[in-house]
């Protein structure tokens, strides 16, 4: 016999729009994922050390810092270098892509998101 | 049309009737005759104006017109007036004079052939005239080009923060977008799931106030959108009407309890009552709100304060938040266009608020002032004259 893994997948948010925030995670819930969401990057790290989530959901332009700086930090400490980055932003510029992948992100998502696009790129993971 | 320059012509002899001869003969309307009896008054005169020509006779008492001519051509300024001889002598002194290499030289013959004259003056003026409008027209095509210039730089400026300005709505009109498409894809997930639990009347409720606030969001945008594109063109007006501003403020509240509670802060109403006057609520309106959006913005949760008062000459409503504050250096130009606070981070929004709201305080006949300190929070009054 061999056990089924019912481990859900987790999955960190890290927005500062506390609308953007909630749907998102409502999303994720309902997709079978264990989200998790901060509304700061200060808060977004923190979580992200704790809860150790397989990918984050990075929204770039945050209050307290940028998000490519939380990219940046999180890039720097052991624990972070692997998880799967995914930037999240309103600019739809090529430029902003580029700064994502610089950073550290490992993909870059233009708002509106497509629910199915991402749920079949965490499921690839 | 070109204006035609005066010829100056400068003629020398030790001769006054000589002199008033060839000045009768060489009088037009175009020129002006200046006559020297020698060198050194010659040589004032050329110090003091700007020669067209020069006719000098060669055989002078004291300087002679060869020695003239060469110090006139030893000097930058007098170095290229064309210069006419006269002179009484055979055609073998015409190269006495070592000046040839600059300017032009030409040579008449005592007695003076008046047509001969005439035709060599006429050929020197009009060279003269001919040259100082191709200067005229140079100039002007100096300045033309600078101008042109400028305005390219200008509008490459304009079309640059046009740009910037079209990204930048682009940018915050996808962060409600983005919300209410998730909320749409969870639905239609839902109602494919045939999981009806999700659209309990309860949900339903809170469903359409959330997407609400997400298309309010939205139409805010575009409205200030609109509104400065109209402020840039001179076209932005107001309707007034009779308004209960006391009214006004305890709807606008009412309604932005909600968001204040959500970002964990709260809003508190000390009003007058019944404090009325003709003024546009829409616009009014928009001016509370986007100052009650920065204040919960920038307030950092603490409690915000609206205060409504009455005096003899106006209405003032002041917006109080105990936040992050604006520093001195920064109270004129949170005002400016594309402008927001010292924090940087602070990405949200198109930076026109304060640019629409104090234009719309203006348009009032009002005003829109800030009064902070750092650290300590702002307070921002908006005072509308009594109508």
């Amino acid at each position: 016999m061999t056990a089924i893994s019912e481990v859900k997948r987790k999955i960190l948010v890290i927005e500062d729009n506390v609308d953007g925030a909630e749907s998102l995670w409502k999303a994720l819930d309902m997709l079978g994922y264990d989200a998790r969401v901060a509304l700061n990057g200060a808060d977004g790290l923190q979580l992200a050390e704790d809860f150790r989530p397989e990918a984050i959901l990075l929204d770039v332009g945050l209050p307290d810092m940028g998000g490519y700086q939380v990219a940046q930090q999180l890039r720097a400490t052991s624990w972070g270098k692997n998880i799967y980055l995914i930037a999240a932003t309103g600019w739809s510029q090529f430029e902003a892509a580029e700064i994502a992948y610089r950073v550290g992100c490992d993909s870059h998502f233009i708002k509106p998101i497509d629910l199915m696009k991402l749920d079949k790129l965490i499921k690839s993971l | 049309m070109l204006i035609q320059s005066v010829a100056k012509i400068l003629i020398v002899d030790d001769l006054p009737e000589n002199l008033q001869a060839l000045a009768k003969v060489i009088e037009a309307n175009d020129r002006e005759i200046y006559q020297a009896m020698s060198g050194d008054t010659a040589l004032e005169l050329l110090l003091e104006h700007e020669f067209a020509l020069a006719i000098l006779d060669v055989m002078m008492p004291g300087m002679n017109g060869f020695q003239l001519a060469e110090l006139m051509r030893s000097t930058e300024r007098t170095r290229h007036i064309p210069i006419i001889f006269v002179s009484a002598g055979g055609k073998e002194l015409n190269y006495a004079f070592k000046g040839y290499e600059t300017g032009a030289v030409d040579f008449l013959h005592k007695p003076l052939d008046i047509s001969a004259v005439k035709s060599k003056v006429n050929v020197f003026v009009s060279l003269y005239q001919k040259t100082s409008q191709v200067k005229h027209q140079v100039v002007a095509l100096e300045r033309s080009q600078r101008e042109l210039n400028h305005t390219q730089l200008e509008l490459q400026k304009a079309l640059k923060m046009r740009d910037d300005f079209m990204s930048m709505v682009a940018h915050e009109l996808r962060t409600p977008l983005n919300t209410l498409y998730l909320e749409a894809q969870v639905r239609g997930l839902k109602l494919s799931q045939g999981d009806t639990s999700a659209f309990t009347l309860e949900k339903l409720s809170s469903m359409i106030e959330r997407d609400g606030r997400q298309i309010q969001n939205m139409a805010r945008l575009i409205s200030d959108m609109v509104d400065v594109t109209q402020i840039q063109n001179g076209k932005l007006s107001i309707r007034p009407s009779h308004t209960d501003l006391s009214e006004l403020l305890h709807r606008i509240v009412a309604y932005f309890s909600p968001q204040a509670e959500i970002a964990g802060s709260s809003v508190v109403l000390t009003i007058e009552e019944n404090v009325t006057g003709v003024w546009d609520e829409f616009r009014v309106e928009q001016i509370i709100i986007n100052l009650l959006t920065n204040a919960l913005r920038y307030g950092e949760g603490k409690p915000i304060e609206v205060i409504l008062v009455k005096t003899c000459e106006s209405a003032e409503i002041s917006v109080r938040d105990r936040g992050v504050g604006i520093a001195p250096t920064e109270q004129q130009r949170i005002f400016e266009k594309f402008e927001r606070g010292g924090n940087q981070s602070v990405r949200e929004g198109l930076g026109i608020g304060l640019y629409i709201a104090r234009h719309l305080a203006a348009v009032h006949n009002g005003t829109l002032m800030v009064k902070s300190t750092l650290g300590e929070g702002a307070t921002f009054t908006l005072k509308l004259p009594n109508v």
